[in-house]
Formats: C-alpha cells, structure tokens, sequence
C-alpha cells in the first residue's frame, strides 16, 4: 500500500463524489450547454453587430443619395452658370440693338429738323441770287444750255470757245452760291449723342474683319435712290469715309466695305487682314471719331457720334460670328 | 434754275457717276490718299455731302468710270427667260470688251460692264462674270480704283468664236 499523498488525503477529506460528478454524460450535456450558452451570446452579439453594420449601411446609402442629390443640383446650378455667359452675351446684344434702334429713330427726328433747316438756308441763298447781276447771269447761262443742241453744227474752234466760256459762267454762278451760302444750319436744339458700334474678328491676334452697326436703318442707304440725301446718309457716308482714311493711312488703297442689314440696322464690314505693325482697331476709331467730329453737317445738327469697340458676340450670335453675317 | 449751282448732293453724285454713295466716298478718299493730297485727309476736305461738278468728273475720271451702254441690250423675243437670254447678254460684253480693247493689262471697272443697262441684265452679268473668270476667259484684279476685269489674252481666239455664235460656259 502506497503511502497516502496529500492528494489522496484531499481526496478522502472530500465526500465521495456524488452521482452527477460521475456521470459522463451529465459532464457532455454540461459542455454542450456551456456551447450553446456560449453560441447564443455570441449569436446574439453577432447579430447585434449584424442590426449596427446594417444601420449603418442604410445610413451610408441614405448619405450617398444626399451626395447624389446634391451633386445632380451642383450639376444643374453649374449648367446655369455656364448658361449666363450665353445669356449675358443675348441680354448685351438686345442691350445693344434696342439702344442703337432707340437711336436711330431719334436721328431719324434730327434728320427731319435739319432737312428744314437746309430748305431754308437755300432759300435764303436763292434770295440773295435774285440780286439783279447774278439773276441776269443765271438766265445767260440757261438760255445757253437750251441752244446747246446746236452747237454741233459749229466748226470746233468756236465751239471749243464757247463752251470755255459756259464753263467760265457756271463756275462763276458756282461760286456766287459757294459765296452767299452760309452753310449748313446750325439747330438750336440739345446735342443728340449716338453710337456707332464697331468689332475686329481677330483670328490668332490678328485683325481679319471689322464690322460696324451704325445708328441708321438699313433702308435708307438700301434705297438711297428714293429717299435722298438727308443727314441718315450723310452720317452713313462719314462712318465710312473715316473707315477708309484708316484702312488707307496703312496701305489698304484696295479693299472695299461691304454693306447690308444687321437686325434692322445699317451694317459694314471691311477685311483688314494683315499685320500692320500697329493697332488697327484702334487706328480705325480715332479716324471714324475724327471725320465725325469735323464734319460740319454734324455738327450743325448737333449731332455727336463716336465709334465704340464692342465684343464681337454683342453685335453678332455666337454662331453668326464664326460664320459670318449678312453684309453684302 | 438756280439749285443747279448748287452742290452736288452725295446721292446726285452717285447717280451721276452711276456708282453707289459710298463707292463715291471711297473714291474721294482714295484718289485723295493716291494723290498725297494732304488736304483730302481732313473732313472738310473730303465733304461727301457737297461736291462739285469738276469734282465728280476728276473722280470719274480718276476711277475710270463709264457708261457703255445706253439701254438694254437686246434678246430676242423668244430667247426671253431662257438660258439664250443669258448667252445673247454675254456674248455682247464680250463683244464689246474686245472692241474697247479690253484685253490683259488694259482693264476696265468690272461696274462699267452693266453700267446703263437694267437691273435684271446686271445680275446676269455678275453671275456670268464669275462662270467666265472660272473658265479663264475673264481675269480681276482688286485697285485702288476699284475691281477692275480684262479678258486674258490667251483666251482672246476663244472669247472671239463666243461672240461669233460658239458656246459659252454654262454657270456651273
């Protein structure tokens, strides 16, 4: 017999294990309800985690379709910004076309006022040419024009003579009128300031074309036959005259204007293409500003004209500007 | 009696020389820059609204402004509105191009080939001018004085059996 161990002293100090202690298949369930003790909690904190991860899915996904949301208005408020620079070049435009209208109707009035004026500024110069000499001139000069048929039936000598000496007579009526003509009439009205509104299409920074819009309507130089000079095509006339006088301070003798109707409106357009070692546009102002300024019918009427630079989607839509517009 | 003492207005200037107002400008200016007349850079110098007669002559002149017709040039009834229209209008610019001696450097203002005819035979005249440059008949070029054409010389056998009956080009 071995010698009793502190073990075996235990194990005899304890009682004698009971039945349960014994049983092994009480030891098994016992494990197996310490497994499923232990699978429940764990299910249950799993699915704790699960319902978490879930909710937060639910909340990612409910963000996304704020982002979503606000990107889609980001998106439309971008497309409306891009919108306003179409829509500020239109508002400009019909800015522009309206006003140049408005003006062309209020010179359309001046005009009017200064055709009066001119009735009577010749009026006043018939009158003085009724003077006694000067009338008896002008009845010699036209009792001459009606014999003129028969001037052929004179040997040349004489009737190189004769017509020297028509010719002598008229300049001289000429220059009695040129004498007695006080010009044109100066109105006593408010200056009237106008516009002509001009852009250079410049390809790679150089001038290809300029285009004008002047205050006048297209009809009256379209149909310069019927209506005459009136002060419309006189300022016409000078817009032009001082776009010439550039184009031939820098040696463009050749190009021609072209004209035609823009919204209404008289239109020019002259290719000025070339590097001219200076700033043609600019060249092109100071000349229209200075025949307009000196022009003496001007400024009898009290009319003030200056030539403004305008973008170039301000007088022509985006896709007439690229492609051209309606001058002839 | 007494308004023909007048200055010339720039429409009645226009009418005269058969050209529209602003050619009458544009010539003012240019024959002025071509004569280095320093006056004619000033407004009051160049006054398109009041000319004189010596004036418009010195620009017709200057320009080479004329008149070679005096009324429509005459179609047959019934080539009226056929394309016989057109050929009987071109063959008598062509015509008259050779008798004035219109050939290579001497050239002539594309404008006094219609000037004095009416506006229906003037477009045809455009129209045709274009069909002849580009079959090589007609040549321009751009002067100070305007866009003048001449026919090139080497086709002046060519331009002779058109006005003898041959075949024009057509428009195309």
């Amino acid at each position: 017999m071995r010698p009793q161990t502190s073990a075996m002293q235990s194990t005899t100090l304890l009682d004698d294990p009971d039945a349960d202690e014994l049983s092994l298949d009480g030891a098994l369930t016992a494990v197996r309800q310490w497994r499923t003790e232990a699978d429940g909690q764990h299910r249950l904190q799993i699915d704790e985690i699960d319902g978490e991860v879930e909710r937060l899915r639910i909340a990612i996904a409910d963000l996304q379709r704020q982002i979503d949301a606000l990107a889609d208005v980001r998106s439309r408020i971008m497309d409306k910004r891009r919108e306003l620079d179409r829509e500020e070049g239109q508002r400009s435009r019909d800015a522009v076309f309206s006003t140049l209208k408005a003006q062309a109707d209020a010179l359309a009035a001046r005009a009017a006022v200064a055709a009066e004026g001119n009735t009577e500024r010749w009026a006043k110069v018939d009158a003085e040419l009724a003077e006694p000499k000067l009338a008896a001139l002008a009845e010699e000069v036209a009792q001459f024009q009606s014999t003129r048929d028969q001037l052929a039936a004179i040997p040349a000598s004489y009737r190189g003579v004769l017509l020297a000496h028509h010719e002598a007579q008229v300049a001289q009526l000429r220059e009695a009128v040129r004498a007695l003509d006080p010009g044109p009439t100066q109105l006593p009205l408010a200056p009237l300031e106008l516009t002509v509104a001009y852009t250079v299409d410049a390809a790679e920074g150089q001038p290809e074309l300029v285009s004008l819009i002047l205050p006048v309507r297209e009809e009256i130089y379209a149909q310069w036959g019927n209506h005459g000079d009136d002060l419309r095509l006189l300022t016409a006339a000078r817009v032009v005259q001082g776009l010439y006088e550039a184009c031939c301070s820098i040696g463009l003798v050749t190009n021609q204007a072209m004209h035609g109707g823009h919204e209404g409106l008289l239109a020019v357009e002259m290719e000025v293409g070339g590097d001219h070692g200076q700033d043609t546009a600019g060249l092109i102002a100071v000349s229209i500003n200075h025949v307009l300024a000196g022009a003496p019918e001007l400024q009898a009427a009290g009319v003030r004209l200056r030539a403004l630079q305008l973008p170039t989607d301000y007088l022509l839509p985006a896709d007439d500007a690229e492609e051209g517009d309606d001058a002839r | 009696m007494l308004a023909d003492y007048r200055p010339v207005t720039l429409s009645a200037a226009a009418r005269t020389l058969g050209v529209e107002p602003f050619e009458v400008v544009r010539l003012m200016v240019v024959s002025g820059a071509a004569r280095k007349d320093e006056a004619a850079s000033s407004a009051d110098a160049v006054n398109p609204g009041e000319l004189t007669p010596p004036q418009i002559e010195a620009l017709r002149a200057w320009a080479g402004v004329e008149t070679w017709w005096e009324g429509p040039i005459e179609v047959a009834e019934d080539a009226v509105g056929t394309p016989g229209e057109r050929d009987t209008i071109l063959r008598a610019v062509l015509a008259e191009m050779l008798r004035r001696g219109q050939l290579g450097d001497a050239r002539t203002r594309q404008d006094n080939l219609w000037r004095g005819l009416p506006k229906k035979q003037r477009r045809v005249i455009d129209e045709g001018i274009d069909a002849l440059v580009g079959r090589g008949i007609l040549q321009l070029r751009h002067e100070a004085r305007g866009l003048l054409v001449s026919l090139r010389p080497e086709a002046e056998e060519r331009v002779r059996a058109i006005v003898d009956g041959g075949e024009l080009p057509d428009e195309n």
